[in-house]
């Protein structure tokens, strides 16, 4: 089994990442732990990639070790940013921008709009009859189909 | 040099962990491409550190007991060395 030469990373439409300095929502670094497999013949060391029936399990573990970490950081995007006192500013503590070094790398976005907020209180009232239709059905969910009782 | 498995003794293979920056990017197709991978880790130092030599592992039983000779002519008896300087 070869490794796949690219990470399928999830569905998207926009960017998941941004560097606040500069902007780039492209190229970024992480640090990652690789593997190597050190054996020595005849007296000499030799230092290859870690293989077993042709799949080669170091370059696989960089890959997913990057889409591990990648992933970590866009799902707790608040959650991996500190505070630095000294710059008074924020930064993250995985990715840094790879176009200007910067450490200010976060989501671009949150679900939460001004604009279209809306309450889950009001959201739950409003939803109240769908909720109590599905509640029905489930009621008589293991019986034939029948109309409804008003 | 020589590496040897105090666990089971009989392998020769070991791995060792070594961190690396990697640069990559996102592409248009949900993808991530490894665009560049820089070693933040020297394996010589690694190997030479005595913490850090606890980090390599036997590839056939996973223990961490594992023995570096330099040089293994090294404790040998001169009679030996210039036996074999000779062949």
């Amino acid at each position: 089994m070869k490794s796949l030469p690219v990470l399928i990373l999830e569905r998207r439409n926009e960017m998941l990442l941004v560097c606040h300095d500069c902007w780039n929502n492209l190229y970024f670094e992480v640090e990652i732990e690789g593997i190597r497999e050190l054996k020595t013949e005849n007296g000499e060391l030799i230092i290859q990639d870690t293989k077993h029936d042709g799949f080669n399990f170091s370059e696989n573990y960089i890959r997913e070790n990057l889409m591990d970490i990648v992933r970590f950081v866009i799902k707790n995007n608040a959650g991996v940013i500190s505070w630095d006192p000294e710059s008074e500013s924020y930064f993250n503590n995985y990715v840094k921008c790879a176009r200007c070094g910067s450490k200010k790398v976060s989501k671009p976005y949150s679900i939460w709009s001004s604009n279209g907020y809306r309450s889950i209180e009001k959201e739950l009232l409003d939803s109240r009859e769908e909720f109590k239709q599905l509640r029905r059905e489930r009621r008589y969910a293991d019986q034939m189909p029948f109309l409804l009782p008003e | 040099m020589q590496i040897k498995c105090h666990s089971c003794c009989q392998s020769n293979e070991f791995i060792l962990g070594l961190w690396a920056r990697t640069t990559f990017r996102f592409n248009e197709d949900d993808t991530l491409t490894i665009i560049h991978l820089t070693q933040l880790e020297s394996l010589e130092d690694k190997l030479s550190d005595n913490i850090s030599r606890r980090e390599i592992q036997c590839k056939e039983c996973g223990s961490n007991e594992v023995e570096i000779i330099f040089n293994e002519y090294d404790n040998q008896d001169e009679d030996e060395v210039s036996a074999l300087e000779g062949l």
